[in-house]
């Protein structure tokens, strides 16, 4: 639970979107933290900060490592820390490389979040056997679709999901 | 006699018949009416058969009969979720509670009535209390209530049927549009194996009736706890709460999406945190590892990506044995993440027992996968 977190560095996902996807955990993580770094679109970062308090932008893994070496930090990044954030990794393997402790918050990824807006917003059948892939943007195979995809940009923060023709209601 | 009454309760309570469960219990109170955990089992039985404020009532006769701080929880608790709460607000004043805990209920109550400043500030207050349990509780409702206090754009729909997950370690992976969207709603369908002193806590925040407890694995139940939902979804709005991902593997909350598309009830899908996402989360991807994940059902033909990660379910211990050895060696790479969810105490064991094989195979590996070994209660 968040009290017995033994990290100095809280690397939290914020979901894709994230003021309906932000978790009640990640919330008061953040605001227990000593400083906030945060790699968001801008948009949602003034969200966030208007839930949490202030939060810097975090430009350089090496600079939210260095400042966890004394202090609790906390770092927000969009959708899922270790799914959808290459920023989240070098941070996480810069910190394993300098000895500081860290704990990753789970999150709403780009497929959790496409699994609720599909059904939401375009009818998609579930069924349990499809399976459901999420991808970034550029690396996503022509043809045709077998499965529902959740095409991602982390950078932006957007998610755009791709149904297959025979999967809707 | 009251043996044999109390323990057929507690068989019935453990397979789900709750209103069987129920009549046995109340069979064995004619003869132990001073007995308070009889009266709190009577509770738990009410409450899941969908009956609160017989729940409270019974709840509160334990109370009277025991006292002590669980019992005036649970009393609290059954009071706030009946809708009871001039009730609530009596008992809390009149009791002397330690003052955190006291704080951490006044929380609840100023959250019912939409005071959320006043609720943040009661839940921080208990933030540092003991138990621990409580303290982790407090600071969750206390960011809902900042979160709140901080102002939420969308007005809710007027009518439909809500479906949310509280994720898959709930309530602390729960997210702020789930509880948004349940504070609401005017009816909830809680789908659960059991409703645990997690799930009563967060069922007191919201203003909604409980109007059923859904036993997974039981059809005939499930169904006709459906139409009550869609029922209530074409009158007002209605809510159904899970575990995890509603519709990552859920079957029950697919059946409402189908259901509730045909006739015309707008539906509402809030995504909790799902297993795959919580076992990601436990993995440190190797420099390079390419971003995303591929999710794959129990019979769906293995085309994934092999230097990507994958995520694989398997709903029986056959099917999970048969794709675990074939899965082995990306495990070993560290990009799968696994999960069995077995149909019964019988079935699970095989699977918890090639979960410990090849998570003590992993152990030895530079950056295992992730295995998880879930057992579910057998259909009735």
């Amino acid at each position: 639970m968040i009290n017995e977190m033994a990290g100095l560095l809280v690397v939290c996902g914020i979901g894709c979107d994230p003021e309906r996807e932000v978790t009640l955990e990640v919330l008061a993580a953040l605001a227990s933290c000593g400083i906030r770094f945060a790699h968001l679109p801008a948009r949602h970062r003034s969200w966030l900060a208007s839930r949490v308090g202030n939060l810097k932008a975090a430009k350089d893994a090496a600079a939210v490592v260095h400042a966890a070496k004394s202090r609790r930090v906390g770092l927000a990044v969009w959708g899922h820390a270790t799914i959808t954030s290459e920023f989240a990794r070098e941070v996480l393997n810069a910190a394993s490389d300098a000895g500081v402790e860290t704990a990753v918050l789970a999150s709403i990824s780009p497929a959790g979040h496409g699994i609720g807006a599909a059904a939401r917003a375009l009818g998609w059948r579930p069924d349990e056997d499809d399976g459901w892939d999420a991808l970034p943007a550029g690396e996503v195979p022509e043809g045709k679709r077998k499965r529902p995809l959740a095409v991602f940009d982390a950078e932006a923060g957007v998610v755009r999901l791709e149904l297959p023709e025979n999967n809707r209601a | 006699m009251r043996d044999i009454w109390s323990a057929r309760g507690e068989r019935l309570l453990a397979a789900g018949r709750f209103a069987a469960a129920g009549a046995a219990f109340a069979q064995a109170l004619k003869r132990s009416p001073g007995n308070a955990s009889l009266w709190l089992r009577a509770a738990d039985c009410a409450f899941l058969s969908g009956k609160p404020r017989a729940a409270a009532q019974a709840a509160a006769k334990a109370r009277a009969l025991a006292g002590g701080p669980d019992l005036l929880r649970r009393e609290l608790q059954a009071r706030l979720i009946a809708g009871d709460d001039t009730g609530a607000g009596k008992v809390l004043a009149s009791r002397d509670l330690p003052a955190g805990e006291a704080a951490f209920w006044r929380g609840v109550l100023a959250c019912r009535a939409a005071r959320w400043v006043e609720a943040r500030r009661c839940f921080l207050a208990a933030v540092s209390s003991d138990p621990e349990r409580l303290a982790v509780r407090a600071g969750l409702f206390a960011a809902w209530a900042g979160h709140r206090a901080a102002g939420v754009k969308a007005a809710p729909k007027a009518r439909g049927l809500v479906i949310a997950g509280l994720g898959w370690k709930r309530p602390r992976q729960a997210t702020v549009g789930a509880f948004d969207a349940l504070f609401s709603c005017r009816s909830l369908f809680v789908v659960a194996n059991t409703v645990d002193d997690d799930m009563r806590d967060v069922l007191s925040l919201f203003r909604a009736t409980v109007a059923a407890v859904v036993f997974r694995g039981t059809e005939a139940e499930a169904d006709r706890a459906a139409k009550s939902a869609l029922a209530a979804a074409a009158r007002g709005r209605a809510g159904t709460v899970t575990r995890g991902n509603p519709l990552a593997y859920g079957r029950f909350a697919a059946r409402l999406v189908a259901a509730a598309w045909a006739k015309g009830i707008p539906v509402e899908v809030l995504p909790g945190v799902s297993a795959f996402e919580g076992l990601a989360a436990q993995v440190r991807p190797a420099p390079g590892e390419p971003l995303g994940l591929q999710l794959r059902g129990a019979f769906t033909a293995d085309d994934s990506d092999p230097a990507r990660a994958l995520s694989a379910f398997t709903p029986t211990a056959a099917a999970g044995r048969l794709r675990l050895a074939k899965a082995l060696p990306r495990l070993a790479a560290g990009r799968t993440l696994w999960w069995l969810a077995s149909e019964g105490p019988a079935a699970a064991e095989p699977a918890r027992i090639a979960a410990a094989r090849l998570a003590a195979d992993l152990r030895a590996g530079p950056a295992p996968g992730i295995l998880h070994a879930t057992p579910r209660r057998r259909a009735r």
